[in-house]
């Protein structure tokens, strides 16, 4: 399925933006699963080292390499659940309105819509080094009756997204009126 | 004494493949239903999908000679005859 298919596109809709979270915010992810990968080498080399005669029964032997594998297939499992996570969190901007999908965890998703003709303030938000130095951030959108909400999270480029959210939504406001009349 | 042949373990650790299958089909399926299957999460895909191979193929190699009908004592009356 691709994005237009997904977001159901209109006809005279056109896709500005497919945002996704900077890739530098997936690096802990990462570092955490080496760390984890490393764990089972570390952990035969010391029990090698404390008791040697350890694994040279066959019991002892199947069941050390039958937990490593379930260990390592764990880890697998989790990293991938994460990449999931983090890869399914879109927000596509289109000239109409706004798309935001959420992935919570393997099985909850929450998507939220708005028009762009609605939104009443735009704040970009770039907080600490890192963001400062990779130009990501948060976008925060939300509308006149602040029921809804919609933050843009990690996204790179911020404050551009915001600028281009503002006219966007001016120009929008303008078909709108003109629809009415 | 109460004993169980070694291969039970064996059963455990394909019961927890096919939990493993399925979790990671519903991940793969995740990222197809939801447009994302570019070049990045195919990487992804691939990249999990090689390592859990290696994996099998690791354990399958160190497994291959192993006598599944050996018994392992779980409980043994005696173990506590000596013990007062």
């Amino acid at each position: 399925m691709a994005i237009p298919d997904l977001i159901k596109q209109k006809p005279y809709e056109k896709i500005e933006y497919v945002l996704r979270r900077h890739p530098l915010t997936f690096v802990p992810n990462v570092i955490l699963f080496l760390v984890l990968m490393a764990v089972p080498v570390i952990v035969f080399l010391l029990i090698n080292n404390l008791y040697p005669d350890m694994f040279l029964g066959d019991i002892p032997f199947v069941l050390g390499v039958l937990l490593a594998s379930i260990f390592y297939l764990s880890i697998y499992l989790f990293f991938y659940a994460q990449f999931v996570d983090y890869y399914l969190d879109i927000w596509i901007v289109t000239n109409d309105r706004i798309i935001d999908t959420e992935q919570k965890g393997l099985f909850s998703r929450s998507t939220t819509e708005l028009d762009l003709y609605r939104i009443q303030d735009v704040t970009a938000n770039t907080e600490g080094m890192f963001k400062t130095l990779f130009h990501y951030g948060d976008v925060m959108i939300s509308t006149a009756s602040n029921n809804t909400q919609i933050i843009f999270k990690d996204v790179l480029n911020p404050n551009e997204i915001r600028e281009r959210l503002v006219r966007m939504s001016d120009e929008d406001r303008i078909v709108h009126q003109n629809q009415k009349i | 004494m109460f004993t169980i042949p070694l291969y039970i373990f064996l059963f455990v650790y394909l019961l927890y493949l096919c939990v493993f299958a399925v979790f990671s089909v519903i991940n793969f399926y995740h990222i197809i239903t939801t447009g994302s299957f570019s070049f990045a999460s195919f990487c992804i895909s691939f990249f999990i999908f090689a390592l859990a191979v290696l994996t099998f193929y690791f354990t399958y190699s160190n497994l291959l000679d192993i006598n599944w009908q050996t018994r392992i004592i779980i409980f043994n009356g005696e173990w506590f005859q000596n013990i007062f």
